[in-house]
């Protein structure tokens, strides 16, 4: 491989891990910017998802990505779960509660993962799943691509429903204007419900997806949060607009430095997290008001 | 004396022009108002005062000094103080300690750490608190927690005291006793900025009265001048605090 | 009058038994309180940060980071233990108050975050230098004092001895004052003239340094540790836990829940495998929402002015 070929790999690599990234990182960005609720229990969902969809596809032969509407939809009622029983009772409760409450839930459902399923990795074995296809030289895993594709088209609904219909509508309003929301008439519980909702929906997703190109394991959830949380803080915290192009940032960065760097794949774990100290250092300069 | 000089101070705020070129001194030992329709940048201006927001532009000079890269806990240890619209009472401390606070860190010559007790508790008589001086903020009533309020920054031993909206929420009898305590606190020397929307309070209180629209000073004087002047009618104009109360 | 004698009374039996404990028991309790008495160190330094509204994730970076400089000291430039966790303290102290400048605009859940992000890339960089750390291989000392564990209990005794003078200071001095005020409202607290950046950075550097202390006692107790355990997240979070549960902003709380979540920590390990940290995780989630304010509760009363 010439060097060229090499760098066009890298970024296609990059480029083809980044709808992932997005889908997890939205669902963060949505709670966070709706609900102001940093929810570090979300990885964990996908990660619960994983497993679901390796469940049923070593069960019944399902593939995962055509469970994806299915998966979606139980998920959904598992956030708003979520919502009713533990989020709503800490949302007045400060921020430490809150950090702490979800950190809990989050140790408590990875240690639950590692006391079922054990700490071997387990991966779904689809037909296509080491199917590529060459452009130029360049090999696109035709998972991935699939993979990419169907988060581009979710992103897309998401945003059309956030910018078109009412429910849109009244999640954005509360999350710009809480107290102007409510005068209107919005009804701020259940939008914070639907977030949450579809926050926990879309990390389903992702989770499912996982299953497919990467492995499922009880630690891999808070991999992804803290991915996440790299993506959310870069994009501007709670903006789910900017989700796109940090994830994008994020899963290209990574695949360089895992092919260009001596022993890069190690290094490649630090970057996101330099990239949450860099992000957040550089936004604090916004000076706190009363 | 001029105590405080803020000199062509500009805050934005995204694109929104808070303070927009702002001027005026305080002489010491006067009471000042500041009045002005909503939004126009009142409270704003003592977030400068007190170093909480810095200025986009401008300077603010303090007895001489200048103070605008000053952090807050810097300028309360010169003499300023101030108390919030919204009471803002520390409210895992007891009403003592809230004075506490105030008394230990409050001034650059700090309480002797064995008389903080009794001077927090000679503060506290001052503002008529001494009864509730065990309970917690949350404990307390809304006249209460104004007067927690003052006792605070006095306990700060403030040459200037900034205090923003004192009489919102209260009854006309509670403001009476406010009235009467700021008037009191003048005479002891402190110089007094007020930003005030009852304007009996103002007409009472303050020898000079500087009104606010969009940021900027619209006039200055003394309050029958301003209140008479045409400009500050039409920029009250449609403004629910009307001049008439 | 009576509480507080009791009260003392109860302080000086505690005493009493820490001391005379090693000589009392078995190895095996040796070394199951020799770990309680660690934890009880980190808890309290966790605490020391969130008195003033810090929640860190960073004393698990100050933890590995205490065990590897004393560990990578002692080994490779042969200097003896004390000045081997000295070095690794002054290190702790330069990170620390670098770390605290860097992030001193960031409350609450941000500073949370870049706290956590702090202790990862520690993680990596010890990872990824094996030639300074043994990389993933670890690192492995002699043990500690000839592997004589009353010596043992008795360094890790004194660093919690000192850790809880630190804490009653800050509880009963003008330290209590600033952070109680800075936990309501940092800007109020600085209008009143408290120096807030000076109050965040010294409660930080406190937990750091207590943090590091316990890490660095830790990998000479063990005689050998790797980066994914000296920089694992489970026992920061678990002295996390350990102060909430007992009771923040507290001296009492922080070693109370240590030894409470210890013994049952110990008494799951023996009957399920994994399943202690799922307790950790329940306790941490029940803590918050039935408990907010742990075993001991906040008691304003016994502190300053009084």
């Amino acid at each position: 491989m010439y060097a060229g070929q090499l760098f066009g790999q890298a970024l296609v690599n990059g480029i083809l891990v980044s709808g992932i990234y997005a889908l997890a990182a939205s669902g963060l960005a949505l709670a966070f910017g709706v609900v102001k609720f940093l929810n570090l229990a979300h990885g964990e969902f996908l990660m619960l998802a994983a497993y679901f969809g390796i469940i049923v596809f070593s069960t019944y032969g399902l593939d995962p990505l055509l469970m994806t509407p299915v998966v979606f939809i139980l998920f959904f009622i598992l956030g708003a779960a979520y919502y009713k029983a533990l989020v709503k009772p800490v949302l007045k409760a400060g921020e430490l509660n809150q950090l702490l409450l979800t950190f809990g839930i989050s140790i408590f459902l990875q240690n639950l993962a590692l006391l079922i399923f054990g700490g071997t990795i387990r991966t779904i074995s689809v037909p296509y799943r080491t199917h590529t296809i060459s452009f130029w030289g360049i090999n696109f895993g035709t998972a991935r691509l699939f993979i990419l594709l169907l988060s581009i088209v979710l992103l897309v609904l998401l945003y059309q429903v956030l910018q078109r219909t009412r429910v849109g509508r009244s999640i954005r309003a509360v999350s710009q204007e809480p107290e102007g929301a409510a005068l209107v008439g919005i009804d701020s519980e259940s939008v914070y419900l639907i977030a949450l909702g579809i926050a926990v929906g879309f990390a389903s997703v992702a989770g499912m997806m996982l299953s497919i190109i990467f492995q499922a394991e009880p630690m891999v959830g808070f991999n992804f949060t803290l991915k996440g949380l790299a993506v959310v803080v870069m994009a501007g915290l709670g903006n789910v607009y900017g989700v796109i192009w940090a994830s994008l940032l994020l899963g290209i960065t990574e695949s360089f430095i895992g092919v260009f760097l001596p022993n890069g794949t190690g290094w490649s774990g630090a970057i996101f997290f330099l990239m949450i100290l860099g992000g957040l250092v550089v936004r604090q300069s916004r000076v706190r008001t009363i | 004396m001029e105590i405080l000089k803020i000199e062509n101070a500009r805050k934005n705020f995204g694109g929104v022009k808070a303070v927009d070129g702002l001027s005026f001194s305080v002489q010491e030992g006067e009471i000042l108002g500041i009045i002005g329709p909503n939004g126009a940048g009142k409270s704003t201006v003592f977030n400068l005062l007190c170093g909480l927001i810095p200025v986009d532009a401008g300077r603010i000079v303090f007895l001489g000094e200048d103070i605008t890269l000053l952090a807050p806990h810097k300028r309360c240890h010169m003499g300023i103080g101030r108390t919030f619209q919204i009471c803002q009472p520390f409210k895992e401390l007891t009403v003592l300690g809230n004075v506490a606070v105030a008394a230990v860190f409050g001034h650059s010559k700090p309480v002797h750490p064995g008389k903080v007790k009794k001077y927090s508790e000679e503060v506290l008589a001052k503002v008529n608190l001494s009864s509730k001086k065990d309970l917690y903020p949350a404990q307390l009533t809304t006249p209460d927690l104004k007067l927690l309020e003052i006792a605070r920054a006095l306990a700060t031993r403030p040459r200037l005291l900034l205090l923003d909206e004192m009489m919102a929420g209260l009854l006309p009898g509670e403001c009476d006793k406010i009235l009467d305590l700021i008037k009191g606190i003048n005479r002891e020397g402190i110089t007094v900025i007020l930003v005030e929307h009852v304007m009996r309070v103002v007409r009472e209180l303050c020898q000079r009265v500087i009104v606010m629209n969009y940021g900027q000073k619209l006039c200055e004087g003394c309050y029958e001048d301003v209140t008479g002047d045409e400009r500050v009618i039409e920029a009250y104009l449609g403004q629910e605090e009307t001049v008439a109360q | 009058m009576k509480k507080y004698s009791l009260k003392y009374i109860l302080v000086a039996a505690a005493a009493i038994l820490a001391v005379i404990f090693p000589f009392i028991t078995g190895e095996y309790y040796r070394h199951l309180a020799i770990l309680t008495l660690m934890y009880a160190v980190l808890a309290l330094s966790w605490d020391f940060a969130a008195r003033a509204e810090l929640v860190s994730f960073a004393h698990t970076g100050f933890f590995g980071l205490g065990a590897y400089t004393s560990a990578v000291t002692f080994l490779k430039l042969d200097f003896p233990l004390y000045l081997s966790f000295t070095v690794a303290v002054l290190l702790t102290i330069v990170v620390a108050i670098a770390l605290g400048y860097l992030t001193l605009r960031l409350s609450g859940i941000y500073f949370a975050i870049a706290s956590l992000a702090f202790s990862e890339v520690l993680l990596v960089v010890a990872l990824q230098l094996p030639k300074v750390t043994g990389g993933a291989m670890g690192i492995s000392v002699p043990s500690l004092f000839g592997g004589m564990r009353v010596y043992c209990y008795g360094l890790i005794l004194g660093i919690l001895a000192l850790a809880v003078v630190v804490s009653l200071y800050l509880e009963r001095s003008h330290f209590h004052l600033a952070f109680s005020a800075m936990r309501t409202s940092p800007s109020v607290a600085s209008v009143l003239g408290v120096n807030t950046v000076r109050y965040r950075l010294s409660s930080f550097t406190l937990s750091a340094i207590f943090s590091c202390l316990a890490g660095a006692f830790y990998v000479h107790y063990t005689t050998t540790t790797i980066p994914y355990e000296a920089f694992n997240l489970n026992i920061g979070v678990a002295s996390m836990v350990m102060a909430v549960l007992g009771g923040l902003y507290s001296t009492v709380g922080p070693v109370l829940g240590a030894i409470v979540l210890k013994i049952i920590e110990e008494y799951m390990r023996v009957t399920i495998p994994y399943g202690y940290m799922i307790i950790y995780g329940l306790l941490l989630v029940a803590g918050i929402l039935f408990l907010p304010k742990g075993l001991v509760g906040v008691q304003n009363k016994w502190k300053f002015l009084k």
